[in-house]
């Protein structure tokens, strides 16, 4: 039995590291400097995470620009294009544009050694997962100007997407975080759905955790249940009703437990949260308490405080 | 009071300008005490007369002061409206970052917040039209944090009010165009029939020109409003997104105009004359172009200078090309006070 607090997508991406990347993109900082102030900002968040009782990380934490960004600039026949809001938050993605036949290349790798060998080097104690946009979600928030069906589409983006999975979780991440935060959509095309996942499923048997946030997914637990998904990442924020009919749908999933507001800056209560987790802990084997979304839509302090609350929770329940 | 005639095609800006490097350096020294506030208000006064120089010069015929003195649309205001607190600043894009308030008391309007920088604005124009920019009720209330009232509802009702008070003091004032920025209008569907509302009830006894800016979004969400808001222009974002959902314009009811946005703020390779011609051409092919004014995407303050002045510049030229062609009366303004 497995009951943890754990991060999903991203953290926010501190001020200072903001300006440092800017500085480095104008060529006011040169590369070694940049590399050894960006390790430097790394540690120091993921010193706080772990140092909080919060023990499994995205490692991409605060790296990318957007969950599209590694992906839209590597793989073939995409590119980023302009800025549109992402879902329904004042946040902005650069939307990837479909030009050419997508092929998969490597997107985050090279990244993930890079974050392996800087957690291995200060000791944190941290286990990393992988986030990646899931196909439904890219199919439907990317410009298509090359494919002529969105099935041809979801094909190939599910493949490339796949591919990535395949080799991080070959090297070594704990889960690959599959976002899917379109899945709550009431107008969800479940064939599209089903053909991107058997393309997913087909490349990575285990780990893998399917994210989904700012809604409900009730209505497609069904499908889900057809594939080999190790955690589903539901919202119990805005959509606390669902946990009701996922607590009662017969299935050997971990949960995500998104209980903590990644939109809000107001500070959960520990008992609330101890209750949430004990109540699905009765009822599934692994729970992890988590954010109900990527937290880049809250302050860093804010952010600290609430994983600060989630690891009291973790702590003191492991101390029942 | 009068009346003043525009050229067809009037050029105009949507509102933020990139701060000249000089004040972004006074604004430091100012935050670490090393200057008076009366020292940077003069800075401040200053750039104003530089970045209206700027749009000036490229050949806007309604300038903004390019809200120099505005750190962000949404923080200036809560800044100056009593029941906010903010926490550290967080990213809306790439490195782009803004201090996203929370409310966490009852809110309450301290007295003028802009009718200043339009006293100023005015005095350093050389245009009969200048346009002032406030944030809308919706916006505020969407992106800021809300500790304190039952609902989002609630809160952005509360700012209605505010905001009317504030319209109201710049209508005093001789203002003759008041641009309300509401770019969360489209973002929350279940909420746009009270977000309208609360739009409407913050311009209501306004009898001055009003017009709303909306970007990065779908604007066919907003279709169905259009009838019952009470603004008599729309300015929207359309080089960013490549021209792509123009068709919606011819949706816009007639009494209302469109200020269509030709050049991209987020995106620094300056756009060709042709490219913006092109877009102008599209658009003129779907409305009267009497009810057609032109103006950059959004605010242009997170470009380089000299990039959001070349964009000026290749956005006037174009419009200069097709006032060639195209002939007629352009759209006219109620000027409260004489010029």
């Amino acid at each position: 039995m497995v009951v943890e607090a754990a991060l999903v997508g991203s953290f926010p991406r501190p001020f200072s590291v903001g300006r440092l990347m800017s500085r480095y993109k104008d060529g006011k900082i040169d590369p070694e400097t940049y590399e050894e102030k960006l390790e430097e900002e790394l540690v120091n968040v993921l010193r706080k995470i772990a140092d909080s009782n919060v023990s499994l990380v995205p490692f991409n934490m605060f790296l990318w620009d957007d969950l599209f960004e590694p992906f839209a600039s590597s793989f073939e026949g995409i590119e980023r294009g302009g800025l549109y809001r992402f879902l329904d938050n004042n946040f902005y993605y650069r939307i990837p544009v479909v030009k050419g036949r997508i092929k998969h290349k490597d997107a985050t790798l090279t990244m993930l050694k890079t974050v392996k060998s800087i957690i291995r080097r200060s000791g944190i104690k941290v286990r990393i997962k992988a986030a990646i946009p899931g196909p439904y979600t890219f199919l439907k928030m990317c410009e298509n100007k090359y494919y002529s069906s969105e099935e041809e589409l979801v094909t190939d983006i599910a493949g490339a997407l796949g591919e990535e999975a395949r080799m991080l979780r070959d090297s070594g991440v704990s889960f690959v975080e599959i976002h899917e935060p379109l899945l709550v959509s009431e107008n969800l095309d479940k064939e599209l759905l089903e053909k991107a996942y058997e393309t997913i499923v087909s490349k990575i048997s285990r780990g893998l955790w399917l994210q989904t946030y700012f809604g409900s997914i009730s209505h497609v637990l069904e499908e889900l249940s057809k594939w080999r998904i190790g955690v589903i990442g539901v919202d119990v924020v805005e959509a606390p009703e669902q946990l009701e009919k996922i607590l009662s749908f017969e299935e050997k999933w971990g949960v995500g437990l998104g209980a903590v507001n990644s939109r809000s800056t107001k500070i959960e209560k520990v008992k609330q949260l101890r209750m949430l987790v004990k109540k699905t802990a009765e009822k599934f084997k692994d729970v992890y308490l988590t954010p109900n979304a990527m937290m880049d839509f809250i302050p860093v302090s804010i952010a600290y405080a609430k994983i600060r609350r989630m690891g009291l929770v973790i702590g003191g329940l492991k101390n029942e | 009071m009068s009346e003043c005639r525009l050229p067809i095609l009037p050029t105009s800006v949507i509102g933020s300008y990139p701060r000249p490097t000089w004040l972004r350096r006074m604004i430091r020294l100012r935050k670490s005490g090393k200057i008076s506030e009366e020292h940077l208000k003069e800075a401040f006064d200053d750039a104003v007369v530089s970045v209206v120089r700027d749009q000036e010069d490229a050949g806007i015929d309604i300038p903004s002061d390019g809200e120099q003195r505005r750190d962000e649309m949404v923080e200036y205001f809560a800044e100056r409206i009593g029941g906010f607190r903010f926490y550290d600043p967080i990213r809306v894009w790439g490195n782009a970052y803004f201090r996203k308030p929370a409310v966490y008391a009852p809110l309450q309007y301290k007295g003028s917040i802009t009718v200043e920088e339009y006293r100023f604005l005015r005095s350093v124009s050389t245009r009969p039209v200048v346009k002032m920019t406030i944030t809308g009720p919706y916006t505020i209330a969407d992106w800021s944090f809300n500790e304190y009232y039952a609902t989002k509802e609630e809160l952005a009702f509360e700012l209605s009010k505010i905001i009317n008070m504030e319209l109201k003091a710049l209508e005093d004032a001789g203002a003759p165009y008041v641009q309300i920025d509401e770019p969360a209008l489209t973002t929350h569907l279940k909420e746009l029939d009270w977000a309208v509302e609360a739009i409407n009830k913050a311009v209501r006894g306004v009898s001055i020109k009003i017009g709303m800016h909306v970007c990065y979004g779908e604007y066919s969400r907003i279709l169905p409003y259009l009838e019952n808001l009470r603004v008599s222009q729309l300015a929207l974002e359309f080089a960013n997104r490549g021209f792509k959902d123009i068709e919606i314009v011819k949706k816009i009811p007639e009494d209302k105009e469109l200020g269509f946005g030709v050049v991209d703020v987020h995106n620094r390779r300056v756009e060709r004359v042709e490219e913006v011609i092109v877009g102008i051409r599209k658009v003129v092919e779907l409305m009267p172009v009497e009810r057609l004014y032109i103006n950059p995407d959004c605010g242009l303050k997170l470009l380089p200078r000299e990039t959001a002045r070349e964009k000026m510049k290749v956005m006037v030229e174009a419009v200069r090309k097709l006032r060639k062609e195209i002939r007629g009366d352009g759209p006219s303004i109620r000027l409260p006070q004489s010029f």
